[in-house]
């Protein structure tokens, strides 16, 4: 038997993440508590700006700034380049656009909260959680490419009626999230279902969980991850079993191949949205007659788009492996089903927002805005 | 340590939340406003011009070129502007007038042309005022933005409020206040979306406060 090898980030100590948690609730907090919005719109008119303005008010008015900024930037260097195209500003256009999906991504997204929802209730590596994250965004990019050279470029539509169909992709999005959420509640009470069939583990349930150095070995882990169907089912929940080099950290070091499943159909149900900013690119550099350049803006988009995503990923997979670390030496480690329930959860918390999402998409009529035609 | 968890586990609820649909202002508008007073220091007329952004320039000109093909560009350009000004109206021109707390009636506008420019659509009209005395109170003031905050309409940064005659007259002009919840709920619409907080574009819209001496 060999010992476990911890990889470096095991050895890393945990506490700056936490310290970053904490400043990113503590920031998230601020930006969500009910700030005094006077309904008087003028009523502040004689107020220094620098009076009133608090500290997050000045972020929250940095940020909103710079992604204007970039945006203009990325917008303008885009005709430049279709009246006199320099590789400069091709340079310009192309860093614009990769900052602009760092930024803008940075805001709340239904993507981003079925991304986190499905990593922190089912078990992932790191590496598939920033995969999936990367995934998902480019497919994104290519989505709204596809979509703007297919209705645009071959099938001759306009550009505002191809901007208008992302509501079409963005139904069908929702849809697929609502039946992935279904899909992982059901492979939840299929997991469960098997647990309570199977023979209980004589280490699970005695007064005394054996407790290791490694937290990745522990009952606790194990339960958290799913068993069925797994050929080393019965090693995982032998905390003595044989550990390969690669094990991670409190992440599954076995991930369960059925995750492959769940982890394709996130990305589709996810990545078929595209983001109407770079439907909107597209659509005016086809319009240029400089697609090319389109493409590679919108591909530095979504690679931006995927550096900010996957920030939400580390997260969302180091806050599983805590919370699977904390729990381990608590009673909760020796309820069977707490992997289970977890998937469960997950499922119903995704099926939910994909659910409210669609509706509430159907139900708005697009609108007319005052500045058509 | 349970503290820990429960912190982590409600900043993920917190980015969880079904505020979502990602997006914001897709369109903008440079704003260049004058306001010429008159011998008897009132303010007869506001001469505004929008500086559509080159995208969403060229995407009116295409749908016009797509809707009624053939027409010259002065003839697409006149067909535009007669129909921008038609919706328009019925939007007070985006525009918003205060004497004081009183909000003034926005008239019908006059002298409007639509140019391009530079690779923009430059839309230029004038607003008559009824008679509307600015003095050191109450002051008068003006914003202009789109309601459903699609298009963001800015006073260009390049180009400063015109004061015509007002010798004794200044202007300042108001950045929005930013806030945050409504930033990130902005941040949240998108364009086919109905806008569900009444008069969103409000929220981060410019205001410009005339205040005179006399």
């Amino acid at each position: 038997m060999r010992p476990c090898v911890p990889s470096a980030e095991c050895l890393a100590t945990p506490t700056p993440w936490y310290g970053l948690a904490g400043l990113l609730l503590a920031l998230f907090l601020l930006l969500c508590a009910p700030v005094a919005m006077a309904d008087d719109p003028f009523g502040a008119l004689d107020a220094d700006p620098a009076e009133w303005a608090s500290p997050v008010e000045r972020a929250s008015a940095w940020i909103l700034q710079t992604q204007r900024d970039l945006h203009r930037r990325l917008t303008l260097a885009l005709h430049r380049l279709d009246t006199a195209p320099t590789a400069r500003t091709a340079g310009i256009l192309i860093l614009a656009s990769f900052l602009y999906g760092v930024f803008h991504a940075a805001g709340p997204g239904h993507g981003k909260a079925v991304i986190s929802a499905y990593l922190i209730t089912h078990p992932q590596t790191l590496r598939r959680g920033i995969g999936l994250s990367f995934a998902a965004s480019m497919m994104q990019g290519v989505t709204a490419i596809g979509a703007v050279l297919i209705l645009t470029g071959l099938l001759g539509w306009l550009a505002r009626d191809a901007l208008g169909q992302v509501r079409g992709l963005e139904l069908a999005s929702f849809l697929l999230v609502t039946l992935l959420g279904v899909w992982l509640v059901l492979r939840g009470l299929r997991s469960a279902w098997r647990i309570w069939r199977s023979p209980r583990d004589p280490a699970v349930g005695s007064g005394e969980p054996p407790r290791q150095e490694h937290a990745g070995s522990g009952p606790a882990q194990a339960l958290f991850r799913r068993v069925e169907r797994n050929p080393n089912a019965a090693a995982l929940l032998d905390p003595h079993h044989v550990h390969t080099p690669d094990c991670g950290c409190g992440t599954p070091h076995h991930v369960d191949p059925n995750q492959r499943g769940p982890w394709l159909a996130t990305v589709l149900a996810v990545g078929i949205r595209p983001c109407s900013g770079a439907v909107l690119v597209m659509a005016v550099s086809l319009l240029l007659g400089i697609w090319m350049a389109g493409v590679g803006a919108v591909l530095a988009m979504s690679l931006g788009t995927a550096l900010t995503v996957s920030v939400l990923a580390i997260l969302a997979v180091k806050a599983r492996d805590w919370a699977v670390r904390v729990l381990q030496p608590t009673r909760l480690s020796r309820l069977r089903y707490a992997g289970a329930v977890a998937g469960i959860l997950g499922g119903g918390v995704i099926a939910w927002l994909g659910w409210t999402l669609f509706q509430g998409t159907l139900m708005a009529e697009p609108l007319q805005h005052p500045l058509g035609l | 340590m349970i503290r820990r968890a429960s912190r982590w586990l409600l900043f993920l609820f917190a980015l969880t939340s079904p505020a979502a649909i990602t997006a914001h202002p897709h369109a903008w508008i440079d704003l260049r406003v004058s306001l010429a007073f008159d011998a008897a220091q009132a303010l007869p007329t506001m001469r505004q011009e929008w500086a559509f952004d080159p995208s969403y320039s060229h995407l009116l000109l295409e749908e016009i070129d797509h809707r009624e093909p053939g027409l010259s560009l002065h003839e697409a350009l006149q067909l535009i502007g007669a129909r921008l000004l038609a919706n328009l109206r019925g939007h007070d021109y985006f525009t918003e007038f205060l004497v004081g707390s009183e909000r003034l009636r926005v008239p019908d506008a006059a002298a409007a042309e639509l140019v391009w420019e530079g690779q923009r659509l430059i839309l230029r009209f004038e607003l008559p005022l009824a008679d509307v005395r600015p003095g050191a109170e109450p002051v008068f003031s003006y914003r202009v933005y789109d309601p459903s905050y699609w298009i963001e309409v800015l006073h260009d940064p390049n180009d400063v409020i015109h004061l015509k005659g007002g010798e004794h007259c200044e202007h300042r002009l108001q950045a929005p206040r930013r806030d945050p919840t409504l930033v990130a709920y902005a941040a949240s619409l998108d364009r086919d979306q109905r806008a569900p907080v009444e008069n969103l574009g409000s929220r981060f819209a410019e205001t410009v406060v005339v205040r005179c001496s006399r």
